[in-house]
């Protein structure tokens, strides 16, 4: 779950959308919000992310949630930590120096 | 509690956000505000997002009842965790004090709650088979003791004699804690 979350984080900062609780439960379910992560795994995992530093949070202005007359969100951001462990989990593909020399010969 | 804005409340929201409310008055208090208005934001937010879709309340308190049921193992996980790191900033490992009391086994608060409702359970379905069943449930006996009357009241005594003190170490607890609060 902790590389969706990521990939998603990446994928908001890209797109420059503030990602929270809700909006990261519904891009994990992937069916249209039919069936959500739960609250506890969901925010344990947020939580643990954050704690190593691969998430960064930040509480919303609370003058924005008044605003809109709605709770404060909590927004979570990729960490350069994240970037890091992001990409390290999906190496680029390989291009190698050498193809023809390590293609093994083909058998009549 | 901060006052659900626009949209109504229902009475599984109310009793996620008690629940919300209860596993989180163990843990230290900045944490446990914190931990509470994310929860609140997230179930507001799946309560819009259901209106906007205009599914009906009937379809949405399910799937927010679902996701806290679903989540409530790692909410114990959690609690528990915050609990000891809140104990541990409190309390000085450099100057350990020597006790002459008994060594006693002290249990979460939330494992005698998990245990109460393990006892309740057991003594539920023990009632249920004297009363459905005659004590023998399917008329045939599927493990050796199964169904029987004898397993069935061993049952219900060892989950009676459980659950007595489960619950009144919960709900003493459970007071403690609120007077702490208040």
């Amino acid at each position: 779950m902790e590389l969706r979350v990521l990939e998603i984080a990446q994928n908001a900062e890209l797109d420059r959308k503030p990602m929270y609780g809700f909006a990261l439960a519904s891009a994990l379910s992937g069916d249209g919000g039919k069936s959500l992560t739960g609250h506890g795994t969901l925010y344990k995992a947020l939580a643990r992310m954050a704690d190593v530093g691969l998430l960064e949070t930040e509480w919303e202005d609370p003058e924005i949630a008044v605003t809109e007359r709605r709770p404060r969100r909590r927004h979570y951001r990729i960490s350069s930590k994240g970037v890091a462990a992001l990409h390290a989990s999906h190496p680029a593909p390989a291009t190698a120096p050498h193809p023809i020399a390590t293609l093994r010969p083909v058998q009549p | 509690m901060i006052a659900l804005y626009d949209i109504p409340t229902s009475r599984t929201m109310s009793a996620v956000l008690r629940w919300v409310d209860f596993y989180t008055s163990f843990v230290p208090a900045n944490v446990a505000q914190e931990r509470c208005q994310e929860l609140l934001s997230d179930i507001y937010e799946q309560l819009a997002d259901g209106q906007q879709r205009e599914l009906s309340q009937g379809a949405i308190d399910p799937a927010i009842a679902s996701r806290a049921l679903r989540g409530l193992p790692a909410d114990l996980i959690w609690s528990r965790k915050h609990q000891r790191k809140g104990k541990k900033m409190n309390t000085s490992p450099a100057t350990p004090q020597p006790s002459n009391a008994p060594v006693t086994i002290r249990l979460s608060s939330l494992v005698w709650v998990a245990l109460a409702i393990l006892a309740l359970f057991g003594v539920a379905t023990s009632i249920t088979e004297f009363v459905e069943y005659g004590g023998n449930r399917f008329g045939y006996v599927p493990w050796p003791g199964a169904g029987n009357i004898n397993t069935t009241v061993v049952q219900i005594v060892c989950s009676a004699v459980l659950l007595i003190p489960a619950t009144f170490i919960s709900v003493k607890r459970l007071i403690h804690h609120n007077a702490r609060q208040a």
